[in-house]
């Protein structure tokens, strides 16, 4: 399918406490494929972007909830062959802002480069069940990126970490994100992993009208 | 192959129409059986500290994006009354007097008032215009008036919620296939395969 030329992105947030992002970040880049649309990974805190929303606090999810959340999220894994551990041991959140920074400081600016770390930060926490929500842990757990605790370090405090994170939790409220994973395409919005057929369905019923467009040009 | 599904649902709630606009084809497709159960959404909000989606600030905008969204790609209507959300008592009450008459007619009720009340935009939650949606599939109206205020029938809703409540149910629409519970219009297709496979 041939997207029309001023396509908007497809712009994924996914958050890395959130096994719901760990699931979307298996499908999202084949849709994106499937409508020839750019994927652009945008981790973000998602803590952080729901106290921009509301500084009156929000109310602790009932463990009711949370005890149907857990039991989908593995339901959803297991039915699509994905491996699922959740984190034992630490109480979450299970990612910290280090772990946001050291991302966009590695990738500096590279896209395929950002995919891979965000990737392979949702498995460590969600396939491997290691959580990354200290500086020792994202060293141990992201080895394969060569950090070590005093880059980690530095990257967090770095502009180019920081800001850009801060940058796309700017972003990210700015287009409405209530939760995660929160997709958008221009001022489309999704949310959730449950919602990437739509955003599949939408994009289709854009291409068509691209199509209809050309067709009576 | 799994036999009890159950239906969980409140009258004002959006994605509760949505599913039931699907749930008979699909039930049909299968060759199952559902079984329709009003309840009242207003007491599990309480029990686990939420309210109606649509009465938060940010994520209302978004939740009224995604109903309308979906159901475009139903092909239905949804569209919210004034006032929204109402109290839908009145209906819940009504359709469990008729159930234990006739449960098609119950389902006839459940699906005029979805009907009214999204498919149309109308506010038909008072116990008289819920009384006229009664009447125009046939029922016969001053009984259902009368029957929707009864302390038994006031009961059996409560009950019907507690236990509902009792089983896991936090939203609407929630479905248990056997034992295992769905929360959400958009998760027809897992329970297909839950009930393909028994289950995995």
């Amino acid at each position: 399918m041939v997207a029309p030329p001023t396509a908007d992105p497809i712009i994924f947030y996914p958050a890395f406490g959130s096994p719901y992002s760990y699931i979307a970040a298996q499908l999202i880049d084949e849709v994106g494929q499937k409508h020839d649309r750019e994927v652009l990974w945008r981790p973000v805190r998602l803590g952080t972007v729901l106290g921009r929303l509301d500084n009156s606090g929000r109310p602790p999810i009932s463990p009711k909830k949370l005890a149907y959340w857990r039991h989908d999220a593995e339901r959803v894994c297991r039915l699509r062959g994905l491996p699922f551990v959740r984190p034992d041991g630490p109480e979450p959140p299970f990612d910290c802002d280090e772990l946001y920074n050291t991302c966009y400081a590695l990738a500096d600016g590279d896209e395929t480069q950002l995919r891979t770390i965000t990737l392979a930060a949702l498995s460590v926490i969600w396939a491997q069940g290691q959580a990354l929500k200290t500086v020792d842990a994202i060293v141990a757990g992201l080895r394969r990126f060569n950090l070590s605790s005093a880059l980690v370090k530095r990257y967090a405090a770095s502009e180019s970490g920081r800001v850009r994170h801060e940058a796309v939790i700017d972003a990210a409220v700015a287009s409405g994100m209530i939760g995660a994973p929160w997709i958008t395409v221009g001022a489309e919005t999704f949310w959730g992993h449950d919602r990437i057929p739509s955003l599949d369905q939408w994009l289709a019923a854009q291409g068509q009208t691209a199509h209809q467009g050309e067709a009576s040009r | 192959m799994a036999q009890g599904i159950d239906f969980y649902f409140d009258f004002a709630s959006p994605y509760g129409y949505l599913a039931s606009v699907q749930i008979d084809g699909w039930a049909q497709q299968r060759g199952c059986d559902v079984t329709w159960r009003p309840m009242m959404l207003g007491a599990a909000f309480k029990e686990v500290g939420t309210g109606p989606l649509l009465n938060y600030p940010i994520k209302g905008q978004y939740a009224a994006l995604d109903i309308a969204r979906s159901a475009r790609a139903l092909g239905v209507t949804c569209l919210l009354p004034d006032g929204f959300p109402h109290g839908t008592v009145a209906a819940a009450r009504g359709f469990y007097w008729l159930a234990d008459q006739d449960p098609q007619a119950a389902r006839k009720l459940a699906h005029a008032f979805y009907h009214a009340y999204f498919g149309e935009g109308r506010d038909v939650s008072s116990p008289e215009a819920t009384a006229d949606i009664a009447a125009s599939i046939g029922v016969e109206r001053d009984a259902f008036f009368a029957a929707i205020q009864t302390p038994a029938i006031k009961e059996r809703l409560k009950e019907e919620t507690t236990a509902a409540l009792a089983r896991g149910v936090f939203g609407s629409p929630f479905f248990f296939v056997d034992d295992e519970p769905f929360w959400g219009s958009d998760r027809l297709e897992q329970m297909s395969r839950w009930l393909e496979t028994g289950g995995w």
